[in-house]
């Protein structure tokens, strides 16, 4: 079935968003700052705290929903490479041992490793700047789109489900 | 839009897993820590270490022996295309199978190696692995990264005796990481081949050294600090291929057996 835009609430423009819907919305990027900080020992954490804030804020306003879903689901991934980084980093220290080099023939466990560590780096360092990028432009009352998430965050906030305000009364005829 | 969004999650993944593996190819690894300290240093120090650890080690002196290691060593150097070092190696009485390089290309080898060795190339396969960690700076590497390189210049200056000691017991104690120890193999293995010693003799007295410390005491070993892949280790040696021009050459000035008995 060919989607079109009917099938997506309209999106406001910045003048029709108020001050505080702004702050609310540019809140869950920099909420996230604070939240990894704190929990950057405890990956886990920031996640609890990003879920709160949605859930506290969606109902808000489309506006907001659409921006703390959209820093929600990027911090996902995000959070997920940092809590291998951080059980890598404990098990390599603990256990010197290096099953990884029977297993795969690419490098050794320290290799890759390494390479997870300057990913998981790029990672943060991308999720850093696109979301002070997205707090600034929220805060403005506009949209910014990562790449993926977004879409997703978009379809999330703005799709009109079709069970939402259709009561299907016509049906063809059956045969 | 719904089937696009995977077209862009399929590109982010693409991205990060492409990142990820260039970076296992090209090691951002932090500056060498080895590169700290000069050779001419290292063997300055090196000198120091070994004096501080002959002092009180039971250095076997027989001139067998001696006249055995010494032949062993030439083969190798001989094999070495070119190396900074001046190697010296030091035979010690002690019944464990193990042999350890500290600073500055001073090899030590226990008297126990010697004894359990069944010829002359196994000892040689011992060496030349202990070489490679030279060579590789393995062993500068490691100190550096344990000491700093200021407690260890301190040493130069005339430090503490006490001091001098505890380094060179962490230059015994401490392990090597297993990319060391594979690149001292590989090392090694070649030096043995250029050293006209077939490779395989590193696989046998490997094995050896795995039956006999099968279980707890390994660990504190450098030979088998790496215990878990100590079969694989084996079977790299095995499986080395030499050069089709290669030939074995035989220690025949050595008496193996007679070697045995003196100890
Ligand atoms: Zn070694």
């Amino acid at each position: 079935m060919e989607e079109t835009n009917s099938n997506y609430h309209p999106v406001s423009q910045p003048d029709d968003i108020p001050t505080r819907e702004r702050e609310d919305a540019m809140g869950g990027y920099l909420m996230m700052f604070a939240a990894m900080a704190a929990g950057l020992p405890l990956p886990i954490i920031n996640l609890l705290a990003a879920l709160i804030y949605f859930y506290v804020n969606k109902a808000k306003s489309r506006f907001i929903k659409f921006h703390a879903y959209q820093s929600l689901i990027s911090q996902i991934p995000t959070t997920m490479l940092n809590a291998g980084l951080v059980f890598w980093t404990f098990r390599l220290f603990f256990y010197q041992s290096n099953t990884f080099d029977d297993v795969f023939s690419i490098g050794s466990e320290y290799e890759i490793y390494w390479g997870y560590l300057i990913m998981t780096s790029i990672a943060n360092l991308l999720y850093f700047i696109f979301s002070l990028i997205a707090a600034f432009r929220a805060r403005k009352g506009q949209f910014y789109y990562f790449l993926f998430f977004g879409k997703m965050a978009y379809h999330y906030a703005y799709h009109i489900n079709s069970n939402e305000n259709k009561v299907i009364v016509n049906k063809p005829p059956s045969i | 839009m719904i089937d696009k969004i995977y077209k862009e999650l399929a590109i982010l993944l693409i991205i990060f897993i492409g990142i990820w593996v260039v970076f296992i190819y090209v090691p951002i690894i932090p500056k060498a820590p080895e590169n700290a300290l000069s050779i001419e240093k290292e063997q300055q120090i090196g000198e120091l270490l070994i004096e501080t650890y002959l002092e009180q080690a039971d250095i076997l002196n027989d001139s067998l022996i001696n006249n055995v290691v010494d032949q062993i060593q030439k083969r190798l150097i001989s094999g070495l295309d070119s190396t900074n070092y001046d190697y010296r190696i030091y035979v010690v009485n002690d019944d464990d199978i193990n042999a350890f390089a500290s600073l500055g290309g001073n090899v030590v080898v226990f008297s126990g190696l010697l004894k359990y060795a069944d010829s002359p190339e196994e000892v040689a396969a011992v060496l030349a692995h202990e070489i490679g960690h030279v060579e590789e700076r393995h062993v500068v590497n490691k100190v550096v990264k344990e000491l700093g390189i200021t407690l260890l210049l301190s040493v130069l200056s005339g430090g503490d005796p006490g001091f001098t000691y505890e380094i060179i017991q962490q230059s015994i104690s401490t392990v090597f990481d297993r990319r060391q120890e594979s690149a001292a193999d590989d090392y090694g293995l070649q030096l043995l081949e250029k050293s006209q010693i077939h490779p395989n003799a590193m696989a046998a007295i490997f094995r050896k050294i795995r039956d006999e410390y099968s279980s707890s005491t390994y660990e504190t070993l450098e030979l088998l600090s790496t215990h878990p892949n100590t079969n694989r280790r084996i079977k790299k040696s095995l499986e080395y291929k030499t050069d089709e021009e290669f030939e074995a050459k035989p220690f025949i000035d050595i008496d193996w057996d007679k070697v045995k008995e003196s100890i």
